[in-house]
């Protein structure tokens, strides 16, 4: 754990970290994102799948303007839904690569914004390049988010 | 009757008494309460869900920020200002649940109320159409109660359609590192501790001229230094033009000297961090580990501190310490030569690596009346020492 003395900490407080908190954070992030958040929105997104619930055969204009709208609220809501999950899976990732760079090697290159920057890029390029082969292939095969 | 209510919702018309009851009835008939009322509820489920989120992502963020202080570690502020800006992003879109929740209720309640409404009328209608002696004007009747129910729907629907809300869109970014940050020790060792990419962001915004009404008026020929000339007064912040250098030096007959206007003892590229602009750029771009990299940062490091902590003193004094042109061109050489320190002129050319000394040229002048730096309220021993308590 790079966690340095009081007075170390104090002339070089850019390498002040408790990994400990880091590997905390990633548990519980990922225990929520895992648990709780990724099978309840598996249940709603079926339910939101049926698209438009309402005035099937009506074709006022009124009764139109609300179909469109939400109809958007139902696409926005989601890929914010899954969005939400995959912001999670990425922050745990990013903190679990952060944390293993920390340990892994010099202190003072992990403190660096860049390799915080780099892991969430990183991790965020992952998450898309996933999205993108699921939904180029569409056939239920686990492309998933890999080592998430 | 059917033309004389041809407008009947807000931003729409329709004309509900040129249709017959079945066909009203056909509208309504199609609704299907049950699955809109499961939709209702995965609404309210998703508010439930994302204020729960929202609330737990919120807890696992103090618990990171209190072992990983942001305010103590750059990365760890880029990444909680990433976490920062998803909890930021799932209140809006769970408030947004909870109203649609309601607005899709009361819309299926308004179209459950019609269905109840017309269904008798309809029977009544099929009765009478069924009874081998239709009677129109019942039928007429009949339908002008129906049109009417579903005029008034009609326009329910229109109302509780604005209700919906569009969740706010959630588009995860990394976060690049912002150079415009002032220079703090503290963080600065931080994020150069090891050579990362140089930044290219200088704070351009960042320095104003200094009100050009209250300038002195040029062509006085009075020395600059002694504080009466400023060349003429000029918008925005003037800086060199990095890519067309021209000779530093000329010949004397005492031997090479500086062109009239240079900076002693100071490259064209140190000159602008000792201008303040290469202070915030060092912040983020890494110690490369060279000796220019370092002197560079010391001179940038006093700068950018007067920029963030004494915003209106080192405004001016960052505008007039540019050269803008004429007379005032040569007002920084002094002012330079004390921020680049002492040596050589030659010893410093042949550290940095290059004829770097390069007449500025400016698109016009500015106020250029030098004052001395406004000494800074707070004093900075530097780090601590191992061994002596602070």
């Amino acid at each position: 754990m790079v966690k340095p003395n009081d007075d170390a900490g104090a002339a070089y407080p850019g390498l002040q970290v408790d990994l400990n908190g880091i590997d905390d954070f990633v548990a519980a992030l990922r225990k929520e994102v895992e648990e709780n958040l990724s099978p309840s929105i598996d249940r709603l997104q079926k339910t939101y799948e049926m698209g438009v619930c309402f005035g099937p055969a009506s074709g006022t204009p009124n009764m139109n303007a609300a179909k469109k709208v939400y109809d958007e609220c139902l696409t926005r809501i989601r890929a914010l839904l899954n969005g939400y999950v995959t912001a999670g899976q990425v922050l745990a990732a990013a903190a679990e690569q952060v944390a293993k760079q920390y340990r892994d090697t010099d202190a003072m290159a992990a403190a660096s914004t860049h390799v915080v920057s780099n892991a969430l890029s990183m991790q965020i390029q992952m998450a898309q390049q996933g999205a993108s082969a699921e939904s180029a292939l569409a056939s239920g095969v686990d492309q998933g988010y890999g080592e998430w | 009757m059917a033309d004389s209510q041809s407008n009947i919702g807000p931003g729409a018309c329709y004309a509900w008494w040129n249709f017959d009851l079945p066909s009203m009835w056909a509208m309504l008939e199609s609704e299907d309460v049950t699955r809109a009322s499961e939709q209702a509820v995965a609404w309210n489920s998703t508010y439930d869900l994302l204020s729960g989120h929202a609330t737990h992502l919120q807890s696992l963020r103090d618990t990171l920020a209190e072992r990983w202080p942001p305010e103590r570690s750059e990365a760890s502020a880029i990444f909680l200002d990433y976490l920062d800006r998803l909890i930021e992003s799932v209140h809006p879109a769970s408030f947004a649940s909870a109203n649609n929740a309601t607005a899709l209720s009361d819309l299926i309640g308004t179209l459950t109320d019609a269905k109840a409404r017309v269904r008798p009328l309809y029977e009544q209608w099929q009765a009478n159409a069924n009874s081998g002696k239709p009677d129109p004007k019942a039928q007429k009747m009949l339908n002008d109660q129906a049109a009417s129910i579903m005029y008034q729907t009609d326009e329910t629907v229109y109302q509780q359609g604005e209700r919906f809300v569009v969740p706010p869109e959630y588009e995860p970014t990394s976060h690049e590192v912002e150079s415009t940050t002032p220079f703090l020790p503290s963080t600065a060792f931080g994020s150069t501790a090891v050579g990362g990419p140089a930044s290219s962001a200088i704070p351009l915004t960042s320095v104003q001229a200094p009100d050009a009404s209250a300038a002195p008026s040029p062509d006085t020929g009075a020395p600059i230094l002694s504080g009466g000339v400023a060349a003429p007064p000029v918008q925005g912040v003037i800086l060199p033009e990095l890519p067309t250098p021209q000779p530093s030096s000329i010949e004397t007959p005492a031997g090479a000297g500086l062109v009239p206007g240079l900076v002693i003892g100071l490259g064209m590229n140190n000159a602008l961090d000792s201008f303040g602009v290469g202070g915030a750029r060092f912040a983020g771009s890494g110690m490369s580990g060279s000796t220019s990299g370092l002197r560079s940062s010391s001179i940038g490091v006093a700068e950018s501190r007067s920029l963030g902590t004494a915003n209106g003193e080192s405004v001016q004094r960052s505008a007039s310490t540019v050269p803008s042109g004429g007379e005032a061109a040569r007002a920084p050489g002094g002012m330079g030569g004390m921020l680049g320190g002492t040596g050589s002129a030659s010893r410093r050319r042949r550290l940095e690596g290059g004829e770097a000394y390069t007449e500025w040229p400016v698109a016009g002048g500015g106020p250029a009346v030098l004052r001395p730096p406004r000494e800074s309220d707070d004093h900075d021993p530097g780090p601590g020492v191992i061994g002596i308590d602070r």
